[in-house]
């Protein structure tokens, strides 16, 4: 009887910490809420462009902007990698605040909603982090991992082909579950690459006439505030706008450079999807301190203030090429960069092609956005 | 105990296995890396900047006349500094101009100047689809080209240090002694090598301390 009543225990102990457990599990896949914006036209699913996510945690919702004027499409990607903030709060600030004048916008502000539900343990990262504005009101946003949950999508394959040339295996064998290296996808293939596919149908369903990836690095990669470009589509002129875009935001006194997409960056937005659809392809990365081995630890300094002190050093030091700022490069600065760099790439895009012209409106210069903080650019819940 | 022990260590070691396939978050999104400059880091701590944020253009030398258009841009090495300077010409808005990132000598009929983007890039010569070895014969027709038909050519260097291996500098070295003004991101020059060429040869130089004070060093030559 004594050793029942000793097995019980340890049955009830490990309910009640599995249930607690589980709780914190399934806490992060609840969904934060995105503000209301009266021009958002519909809001669809990505199933309804890869079937077989439906019912599936990577199933993600896009958002519609339709001007009913004729004109181009621009459809831009938040939380491919959801470690990677700026993404998705920039995606958010875009959903909640922009009205499109000329043409389409398409904003899918969860690429990976899969990745948003765990974090790295490893990296000690946190699960959430929250703005304050101004009112006293909080926006709550998840910090995710790069890749598609394991709870998912598993086991790993130890070999995977693809449609996109890349041959995933051995160590990298973890990269089945990243949506930047599967594409352009199947609706056949794994979960993620479903996902690929479904982003493919979608800009091949709707003309989608250029697209932007948006991305953040960690400070070690050499392609920080840089915007990559598929050539596909009329050669030299997606490199002129990307030009367009980079030397306006320089008189922005903000750094930006184009460069061509690697003919080798198999399974990449930029290279696959460019490659394969008619839509001009951009990615365009900015400086995250949290992504790297040198960072501290991990909290809203880190997280929001992008303040790491010892990146600051090794730049000094000469290890890192990228120019660290000494007090940080926050997360608003990198939202608002995304956000700018949108703009001109409309800007840009229309002065091409002006009978595909997109106008927007709605986004603030970079320069209020970072007077006028978080509280310009997110609406209070 | 000893069970309890090696058990735990085992468990241990497969949840490491486990999650260390997620703990990618340092592997770059994009990319690869690009060439390493051809002097060394000591020599470019000791350079002296002219420019700064403050006073963003400097030219040392006389420039004694203005360039003619039609003007030709182009590119040697195939970096996206091409199209920069494209956009540059762009907002001139004063000066006819086409750009053609992989001209020939053939398309030098009626130009009176040639603005040259010097820069190799291995990610451009992909896109581009041609061979180093294509793309320096390419520049070599091309100067001859040039030279022969007696346009006026201005050597640009606006990718900074990073556009600074012996490959860039190849096409810098075949360009700079037929130019007439040479325009270089002080960054790219951090040993000496521009101005001192301009310097031993008496062209005129414009250091622009950012990619887009070339539009001011261009509006002062067109």
């Amino acid at each position: 009887m004594k050793s029942y009543i000793k097995n019980i225990i340890v049955l009830v102990v490990t309910v009640v910490v599995a249930f607690i457990a589980s709780m914190d599990f399934l806490s992060m896949h609840k969904i934060e809420k995105i503000g209301d914006n009266p021009n958002i036209t519909e809001i669809k699913m990505l199933s309804e462009y890869s079937p077989r996510l439906k019912g599936t945690s990577l199933d993600t919702e896009v958002y519609f902007f339709d001007s009913g004027v004729e004109g181009g499409t621009f459809l831009i990607l938040g939380g491919t990698h959801p470690n990677e903030s700026a993404g998705l709060v920039a995606a958010t600030a875009l959903i909640e605040n922009i009205e499109v004048e000329e043409g389409r916008v398409i904003i899918i502000p969860r690429t990976n909603n899969s990745g948003f539900t765990h974090t790295s343990p490893f990296d000690g990262m946190q699960d959430f982090f929250t703005l304050t504005l101004s009112d006293g009101s909080e926006r709550t946003f998840r910090v995710g991992n790069r890749l598609t949950n394991p709870v998912h999508q598993w086991p790993d394959r130890n070999y995977y082909e693809g449609t996109s040339g890349r041959t995933i295996y051995g160590t990298e064998n973890a990269e089945v579950r990243n949506v930047n290296r599967l594409y352009y996808g199947t609706e056949d293939g794994v979960l993620t690459e479903q996902v690929c596919y479904g982003i493919y149908n979608l800009i091949l369903e709707e003309n989608v006439s250029i697209t932007m990836d948006m991305h953040e690095g960690s400070p070690e990669f050499l392609y920080l505030d840089c915007t990559m470009v598929n050539m596909k589509r009329d050669n030299t002129t997606a490199m002129s706008i990307a030009s367009d875009m980079a030397l306006s935001m320089n008189f922005d006194d903000l750094d930006m450079r184009a460069e061509y997409s690697g003919v080798t960056s198999y399974g990449l937005s930029h290279r696959s999807l460019g490659d394969n659809t008619d839509s001009m392809m951009t990615l365009m990365e900015t400086y995250n301190p949290s992504m790297g081995p040198l960072h501290g630890k991990m909290d809203d300094d880190l997280l929001i203030n992008g303040n790491e002190p010892n990146y600051y050093e090794a730049h000094n030091d000469g290890y890192i090429y990228f120019d660290v700022p000494e007090d940080g490069y926050p997360l608003l600065e990198r939202v608002a960069r995304h956000m700018t760099c949108i703009r001109y790439l409309s800007e840009a895009y229309s002065w091409e092609y002006p009978d595909e012209a997109i106008t927007i409106s709605g986004i603030p210069e970079y320069q209020e956005i970072v007077d006028g903080g978080f509280d310009l650019i997110l609406k209070p819940l | 105990m000893k069970k309890l022990i090696v058990t735990m260590v085992l468990v241990s070691l497969l949840i490491a296995s486990l999650f260390s396939a997620t703990k990618n978050s340092t592997t770059p999104s994009t990319g690869t890396a690009q060439g390493s400059a051809t002097y060394s880091a000591e020599t470019a701590a000791n350079y002296k900047y002219q420019t700064n944020d403050k006073n963003r253009m400097v030219t040392i030398g006389s420039i004694s006349e203005k360039f003619q258009g039609p003007v030709l841009v182009t590119s040697f090495g195939q970096s996206t500094d091409g199209s920069m300077i494209e956009q540059v010409m762009k907002r001139l808005k004063t000066v006819s101009y086409t750009y053609n990132p992989t001209a020939t000598g053939a398309d030098l009929s009626g130009v009176k100047t040639v603005v040259i983007a010097v820069g190799n890039s291995t990610k451009g010569l992909g896109a581009a689809g041609i061979s180093q070895e294509q793309e320096t014969a390419r520049a070599k027709e091309f100067i001859a080209s040039a030279e022969k038909a007696g346009v006026k050519v201005i050597c640009c260097h606006i990718g900074g240090a990073t556009r600074r291996g012996a490959l860039s500098d190849a096409f810098a070295d075949m360009v700079l002694p037929l130019s007439s003004f040479i325009v270089v991101k002080e960054d790219g020059n951090e040993d000496g090598k521009f101005t001192s060429f301009a310097s031993s040869h008496n062209i005129p130089i414009t250091l622009v301390y950012g990619s887009k004070d070339t539009v001011g060093a261009f509006k002062a030559i067109f």
